[in-house]
């Protein structure tokens, strides 16, 4: 598939995303950079910390988003850009939920119960359930 | 005499309803009262949990007991996160 119908794919599930409610209840803002998106997910019941999500959406929706968390600054992928707890396995690290690419092509990989299904796990809800897992690893 | 109702929203992954609830009425009641519209099993109500900012709230009270304002955004999210 080419990278200007992915992009497209990308946008409707961003925009999804931006429209639905949990956007304003999550609090979250998009920043798009070519087939990447950025997340910072700021718990609901305290400012601090924040972490930035970087998903990447690269040969989607034949795969999976890649979901990873990296320094906020930079930009870039570090160990201590991760909530405590919610890296598993790696190379290459990833979050154990499905949805994400990391959960269904490695940490679950041919886990017949959870195969990637791109109507079934939404940005969105994949979204929705990091950042309650988030909030849940560091107590918030 | 009128029901006095608030607007409010029930966001869930599944979609968003938003209407004039009755402020009267327990949470329960009109969570899956909600889930129902928006086409998730009632009968699973109970494996979910109604946030306002990420706080749960009291499904035995109402959303005036609550002090839920007008166009609150009122989360419907599972119990547990999803983590295998």
């Amino acid at each position: 598939m080419d990278v200007e119908t992915v992009r497209a794919k990308m946008l409707a599930q961003v925009e999804a995303a931006r429209a639905s409610a949990l956007a304003r209840a999550f609090a979250w803002s998009f920043d798009i950079d070519v087939l990447s998106v950025y997340v910072s997910l700021i718990p609901r019941r305290r400012p601090e910390p924040v972490y930035l999500l970087r998903v990447t959406f690269d040969d989607f929706p034949r795969r999976a988003p890649s979901y990873i968390f990296v320094d906020r600054t930079t930009k870039r992928e570090t160990e201590n850009a991760w909530p405590p707890g919610v890296r598993h396995g790696g190379p290459p690290p990833g979050i154990c939920t499905p949805g994400t690419r990391e959960f269904h092509e490695h940490l679950h990989r041919g886990d017949s119960q959870y195969q990637w299904d791109p109507d079934r796990y939404t940005f969105v809800a994949t979204l929705a359930e990091i950042h309650r897992l988030t909030e849940r690893a560091i107590g918030a | 005499m009128a029901e006095n109702r608030i607007e409010v929203t029930f966001s869930t992954t599944a979609g968003d309803l938003t209407d004039f609830f009755p402020v009267n009425q327990p949470l329960h009641a009109l969570k899956r009262e909600v889930m129902a519209r928006l086409k998730l099993d009632p009968s699973q109500a109970d494996q979910f949990v109604v946030t306002l900012a990420g706080n749960p709230l009291d499904e035995g009270k109402s959303l005036g007991a609550l002090g839920v304002a007008e166009k609150a955004v009122l989360v419907i999210e599972r119990r547990e996160v999803v983590k295998i």
